[in-house]
């Protein structure tokens, strides 16, 4: 079977969707399926994927006869929604009728230009990664999604890190518009595939702190990259979209990420010793 | 059983859909149950006698207003098949969905 699978919503979504791929795969008897997304870079060094398909409109296109079925299930409009503690992975793998498999996304391989992202200042010191804001983004457009993020967290975070690690960098991930953490080093991407430029400087890092967002999902892809991240229960739970294999820490507070730098710094410090 | 469809996308695309309706209640209104909707245009289906709940459009989070329904079905013309058939009418795109999963769900049973 020839078979389109459509993959909507956001980066992170689409990469943890990655973990289905060798399923699919078997499901469909083929070495190789394609995709329609919004993130064509994502998926086309995959030596699993054959093809990609730009998200195209309502009307008819011929070129899409090659396949035998398109293929497009939306978690976020199905009974996962319901679902309190279904992991994200298990509502498509049920959708698609595969076995469920465990989260792990992977990118096959990721390679970017050094032109295509560039860090606010030369960074020659080891150094950590961290995302705080994320966006609700849809069809490839960035869309700030304003939920739980607090600058003064991870100010004080950051300052706790220096203070006891002062020959650490810290480099944030964030668009030009969000929040700038004082002291750390934007990453900036100058095209929309140059975000997977953050791939190999998660690989050289020393650690990952984050909120559930699209650095999370990368971080996921490096194996063994301690990764500490910070979840508003009221909004997501690692349970339902996150990675057992990182270090999830957890508060339930409505409007924001409530844990105490003290709590995150403690986990960090302990799980790097 | 209670079912929620949900429909996106455009005014004129949710009121095609409403031909479905009557087709719908037949074949998963057991019980006498009516379907419910999910939907960003309410007012579509206000005072419709054969529609049971009206939701909102909802975010990412668990939703526990959603937890009454037993399915939450949804299936999307635009990123199926009906794309690579050039006279495929489009409510015969979702009557073909809805049937396949009604045999599916029939089977279980």
């Amino acid at each position: 079977m020839k078979n389109l699978y459509v993959v909507m919503g956001g980066l992170g979504k689409a990469l943890l969707w990655t973990s289905l791929i060798p399923s699919l795969c078997e499901k469909d008897e083929v070495e190789k399926i394609s995709v329609m997304s919004p993130w064509p870079w994502l998926f086309e060094k995959h030596n699993q994927i054959e093809g990609h398909e730009p998200l195209l409109d309502f009307r008819y296109f011929p070129q899409l006869e090659i396949y035998d079925k398109i293929i497009y299930h939306e978690p976020y409009l199905s009974d996962y929604l319901k679902e309190k503690d279904q992991h994200m992975l298990d509502n498509w793998a049920d959708a698609y009728g595969i076995e469920r498999v465990s989260p792990s996304p992977r990118l096959d391989p990721p390679v970017v230009g050094d032109d295509c992202f560039e860090l606010s200042e030369k960074c020659d010191k080891p150094y950590y990664v961290i995302q705080f804001t994320g966006g609700m983004m849809r069809e490839g457009m960035h869309q700030l999604c304003p939920r739980d993020y607090r600058l003064d967290l991870v100010e004080k975070l950051n300052a706790k890190i220096k203070s006891k690690f002062p020959n650490l960098s810290c480099v944030c991930f964030r668009h030009e518009y969000e929040p700038k953490p004082s002291g750390t080093i934007t990453f900036k991407s100058k095209i929309e595939s140059g975000v997977l430029g953050i791939l190999p400087l998660i690989v050289k890092s020393e650690f990952v702190v984050c909120i559930d967002s699209a650095l999370m999902h990368f971080a996921a892809c490096v194996k063994d990259k301690p990764t500490f991240v910070l979840w508003n229960t009221n909004q997501t739970t690692p349970s339902r979209i996150g990675y057992d294999f990182q270090e999830n820490i957890l508060c339930d507070t409505e409007l924001c990420i409530d844990t105490s730098a003290d709590e995150v710094f403690d986990i960090i410090e302990l799980a790097l010793k | 059983m209670k079912n929620l469809f949900v429909v996106v996308g455009g005014i004129g695309k949710n009121i095609i859909w409403t031909c479905l309706i009557n087709e719908l209640n037949y074949n998963y209104g057991q019980c006498g149950d009516k379907i419910s909707v999910m939907t960003p245009w309410p007012f579509v289906f206000y005072n419709n006698e054969n529609i049971d709940f009206i939701e909102p459009l909802a975010g990412f989070p668990f939703n526990e207003q959603l937890t009454k329904f037993d399915d939450i079905i949804y299936f999307e013309p635009y990123f199926s098949d009906f794309l690579k058939y050039k006279d495929k009418h489009i409510l015969n795109s979702w009557q073909k969905v809805m049937e396949s999963i009604q045999i599916f769900k029939r089977s279980l049973i």
